[in-house]
């Protein structure tokens, strides 16, 4: 696994997390929270989406292969969850601000730390998706213990960022977060087309050329 | 570099730039906002073109090979977007726009998608970052910065020209000359795809 490998997986996980761009949202379901309370969750989530992604990216493909679905499929589903997610951030980046997770009612009581923070929010179907890829395209012992070490920095500095939502969040504002969201986006449906065409290559090796 | 060369750099970009076409797609995208915030954003955007292509002719080909990002992905991805901005345009305007009128403007559309890719899109900066490695020394960066500060500058006045247009052609006007310039800018969407897919599958373009 080359170090652009590592960067690319760096970028595509903190993209997909996009912690600046869940910012609001973290404020939004921690408002009523003390600060040190407020910490401890970020904390907590993002203890989870490192645990939830390093799980994918060692099992995953165990899991695929007892459903016997073949990496090929696997990466073009892969591959459009991470355009689509491209898509709607640099369309519509506002949109995903709008998540509202389960009846508020029931839930107000648990801590939002895991549900719906650290899964979908942080790692989702397009993160978990990404870790995967990474694992069929390097199997080496020395390969997985880089990715891990990406995942590792990536779920740190999502951490670091929700720890200083409130400042991060006054100085960045609204527009500037939206910007972020939109050139993060555009990176993505790149990563997407590349997977997306890799795959098609390995179902249809004609059109590799 | 001659000044011949940067003159026809100038030529390539203008037209892969084609700020006329943008017009259309900004007054759209700003159609909610008061006349100073449309200015923040045309200024936003042309300086944000101008710092595409100085970090392109600078770093373009280091930070591609560094992110592992294939040019033509990027080419399909910016393709895939105004194919569907385009489609957004043709039809009709939704029936409930936002009725925000004293609301600040929305400042994030300048960068993506007014900046990249509609201005400064892949075409132009694969063209920038050629010209950077053909013509190495400071010399030429010099003169390749001016060619780049030139097109920021037609950029911002055809996005500041964009008002007083609106108010020539008025709401039916502006709606008849922007479901004419979607019909191009489909094209230009769908040809960017095309390349992008070429590339990513090689044999889709033999």
């Amino acid at each position: 696994m080359s170090v652009g490998d590592q960067v690319n997986l760096l970028i595509s996980l903190l993209a997909l997390a996009n912690p600046l761009g869940n910012l609001p949202l973290f404020l939004a379901l921690t408002q009523s929270e003390a600060v040190a309370r407020r910490h401890r969750i970020a904390l907590v989530s993002g203890l989870a989406m490192f645990v939830t992604l390093a799980l994918a990216y060692w099992l995953g493909l165990a899991v695929l292969a007892a459903f016997s679905i073949s990496l090929a499929a696997f990466g073009l589903g892969a591959g459009l969850i991470i355009l689509l997610y491209g898509l709607v951030m640099v369309r519509a980046p506002e949109a995903l601000l709008g998540y509202r997770g389960g009846q508020p009612g029931a839930l107000e009581q648990r801590s939002p730390a895991l549900v719906p923070l650290a899964i979908p929010l942080l790692a989702g179907p397009g993160s978990i998706a990404r870790v995967m890829i990474a694992r069929y395209h390097h199997t080496t012992l020395a390969a997985g213990l880089g990715a891990t070490l990406v995942i590792l920095v990536a779920a740190a500095f999502t951490v670091l960022v929700l720890y200083y939502a409130d400042t991060l969040n006054r100085r960045v504002g609204a527009a500037g977060v939206s910007a972020v969201s939109r050139i993060l986006g555009m990176l993505l449906m790149a990563v997407g087309f590349m997977g997306l065409a890799e795959a098609l290559q390995r179902i249809w090796p004609a059109l590799a050329g | 570099m001659t000044p011949g060369a940067a003159v026809q750099l100038f030529v390539s970009l203008i037209v892969l730039v084609n700020p006329a076409l943008v017009v259309p797609v900004f007054l759209r995208l700003t159609a909610a906002g008061a006349a100073a915030q449309r200015r923040a954003i045309a200024a936003t955007a042309c300086v944000a073109v101008a710092a595409i292509f100085v970090v392109a002719a600078l770093f373009g080909t280091a930070i591609l090979a560094a992110l592992e990002i294939d040019i033509a992905a990027l080419r399909a991805a910016g393709g895939l977007l105004l194919t569907l901005m385009a489609i957004d345009m043709l039809r009709p305007p939704s029936a409930a726009p936002p009725a925000k009128d004293g609301a600040a403007l929305d400042q994030s559309p300048a960068i993506v998608p007014i900046a990249f890719p509609l201005l400064a899109g892949p075409g132009s900066i694969a063209v920038v970052i050629g010209a950077a490695a053909s013509y190495p020394g400071w010399e030429a960066r010099g003169l390749i910065f001016l060619v780049i500060a030139a097109i920021a500058l037609v950029c911002l006045a055809a996005l500041l020209l964009a008002v007083p247009i609106y108010h020539l052609l008025g709401d039916a006007g502006l709606d008849v000359l922007s479901r004419l310039m979607a019909m191009v800018l489909l094209g230009v969407g769908l040809q960017m795809l095309a390349a992008g897919l070429g590339g990513l599958l090689p044999a889709l373009a033999k």
